[in-house]
């Protein structure tokens, strides 16, 4: 009977392997309705960013005052009104997507890249090593993150490169702890012993076995991680400590609207909108993502 | 268990001086010299040097930050630049505000998310569990300080049920409690759902519905006190979370607390003032943390024995 089933190649098996894994994660993904609207949401966000950031013109159709337009409700010619410097805001929070996007996905390269190689090397390496950076995790997670965000933007200044970055390393430890539970499990696995017994180093058995294996709480957490950063991004914004103005971040606009919020309400309401449509469409996506990528931990 | 707090007590030492290390240090490069700038214009050189003296924010980094330790082990955390009183007076002064705030928060979030978690698992896949959901994400999703315009608009200004601001006799906490308490809902709502899933699945809660117990007992009676485990265990980071979140919404609501107090503080450059309220922020947390964990171990005799041996 042996000799009659087919051999397949080498590399038709990793054809096979990296197919089906990617195919298998798409069709429980799938599944879920509020998933595929998240997902659906999120796209249709990077769309409009690409496209505003080549439709308007910034110095013209996003910051120039126009006095003789301000605090007009929303209208046809308007749909969100405008802002108390006659600017459109439906325009400015169009444009002002590529901010909040832009903040959470480059935060999270930051935390990612930096939190989970802390992570995999506590996980791998275990005993001092992971002593140490289990502690240096709770230094940082012992400061609330917001107060963290504030002293990183006191101390570098205010740009959106540091708002990426404050917002970025906030979140590092979180990456860390996520990474390090998710490497406790494979490192006592037969085939990490398999690569050390075939010579492999303990930087490619960390990159090339022990990350591919421990990977799904990591890429969970980075979409949610994307939603959380743009929320802390907001926050800080608001505060008066992110992006500065008049970049039409949402935040930002929030915070400048709140002086009017008596007569012209729909100066906070629309920022405030787009940022929670946002993080919940990450965080469905997040949601979605867990679930496709473990199904038993559905409920 | 006396072993598990003097342990737990030693390894905040540790985190404690990491935290002043960074905070000092990140509060060191905020940019522009104060001292320059306080002293009056026609001061000399000299002058603004004396100035720094005084203040002690003369000398290299290292010894400052020695200094600024020294001072701080005797409960002096330094005198506030914009507001001419020591530090800690200052902060002592706000805080009970915040604490108010993060205490009706919880109490808020404990109020909705029980009992949406509870019928959430208990109508598992209705739509009574869709609706739950959908309010926990959205809980989660929505900027805290937006929810606190939202709700000023609709119930101070258009319905003028409750104040908008400020901190005057007990309606003035509603609204900022109910903002702050929404976020934490959210999640605190997911963990009750999962943890009742779990429990209500478990062999002991099988043996009191077939030995005939009304249902109405076995959710609340047999099943909830152990469902509501995981919410205990996350007490102590919900309470950090309600602390930070406590900034945004106290500038919303002009609360006088230290969260506001801290934004002042770097927006007026006063480092001092800033260095001194988020090492007391990180120091309360922390120590409420370990409360918490001490209680908690206290209370439920599995984690007591694990650490009695």
């Amino acid at each position: 009977m042996a000799t009659e089933q087919r051999k397949y190649s080498l590399d038709e098996i990793r054809a096979y392997k990296k197919r089906s894994l990617a195919a298998e994660v798409w069709r429980n993904y799938k599944k879920s309705p509020s998933a595929m609207v998240g997902l659906f949401v999120v796209l249709l966000l990077i769309i409009v960013a690409i496209i505003a950031q080549f439709t308007f013109d910034y110095s013209k159709d996003i910051v120039q005052q126009n006095v003789r337009n301000r605090l007009q409700p929303p209208s046809a010619n308007h749909p969100f009104g405008t802002d108390q410097y006659g600017r459109d805001i439906f325009i400015r929070v169009l444009y002002g997507a590529k901010y909040s996007l832009s903040v959470g996905i480059v935060s999270v390269a930051i935390s990612c890249a930096v939190g989970s190689t802390l992570g995999l090397i506590a996980g791998y390496f275990g005993g001092a090593v992971e002593n140490l950076i289990l502690r240096f995790c709770e230094i940082f997670m012992g400061i609330p993150s917001v107060l963290l965000g504030i002293a990183i933007m006191a101390a570098f200044g205010q740009s959106l490169w540091v708002l990426m970055l404050a917002t970025g390393l906030v979140y590092v430890p979180m990456f860390a702890r996520t990474a390090r539970a998710a490497v406790l499990p494979v490192r006592d696995q037969e085939y990490i012993e398999a690569a050390h017994v075939c010579g492999l180093n303990d930087f490619q058995i960390i990159f090339g076995h022990v990350l591919p294996n421990s990977m799904a709480p990591i890429i969970v957490q980075v979409t949610m991680g994307v939603a959380n950063g743009i929320l802390t991004a907001s926050h800080l914004s608001f505060l008066g400590l992110g992006v500065p103005v008049p970049a039409p971040e949402w935040g930002a606009m929030l915070s400048s609207g709140r002086e009017f919020i008596r007569d012209y309400p729909y100066l906070t309401f629309f920022p405030g909108l787009a940022i929670m449509i946002t993080v919940l469409a990450f965080n469905l996506v997040g949601d979605g993502l867990r679930d496709a990528l473990d199904p038993r931990l559905k409920q | 268990m006396g072993r598990y707090i003097v342990r737990r007590i030693l390894l905040m030492i540790p985190v404690f001086l990491g935290v002043s290390l960074v905070v000092f240090f990140l509060m060191d490069l905020a940019p522009g010299d104060i001292v320059a700038f306080m002293a009056p214009q026609e001061a000399t050189e000299e002058e603004i040097e004396q100035l720094r003296k005084e203040l002690g924010l003369d000398g290299p980094l290292i010894q400052r930050y020695f200094r600024y330790m020294g001072n701080l082990l005797r409960g002096d955390f330094g005198m506030s630049l914009s507001m001419k009183q020591p530090v800690i007076d200052v902060f002592k002064a706000r805080f009970p505000a915040t604490a108010k705030l993060a205490f009706g928060s919880i109490i808020v979030a404990m109020l909705i998310s029980v009992p949406l978690g509870i019928a959430a698992a208990t109508h598992h896949r209705s739509w009574l569990d869709g609706f739950s959901m959908v309010t926990a994400m959205l809980g989660v999703s929505m900027p805290s300080f937006w929810l606190g315009l939202l709700l000023i608009i609709l119930f101070a200004l258009r319905l003028g049920w409750l104040p908008s601001g400020g901190i005057h006799g007990f309606s003035s906490v509603i609204l900022p409690a109910i903002t702050l308490g929404a976020g934490q809902a959210g999640h605190l709502t997911r963990i009750t759902r999962s943890s009742m899933l779990e429990v209500i699945r478990q062999d002991y809660v099988r043996t009191a519905r077939a030995k005939g117990v009304s249902e109405r007992v076995v959710i609340y009676k047999h099943a909830l006190k152990n469902a509501l485990i995981p919410i205990i265990t996350i007490f102590g980071s919900t309470l950090g979370n309600a602390f930070g979140g406590a900034v945004a919404i106290e500038t919303v609501f002009a609360w006088p607390g230290v969260g506001r107090l801290t934004v002042f503080a770097i927006n007026h450059r006063d480092i001092p003032l800033a260095t001194g309220c988020i090492m007391l922020f990180t120091m309360i947390m922390t120590v409420t943390m370990l409360l918490v964990d001490i209680a908690y171990a206290y209370a439920d005799p599995r984690i007591k024995a694990r650490y009695s041996q």
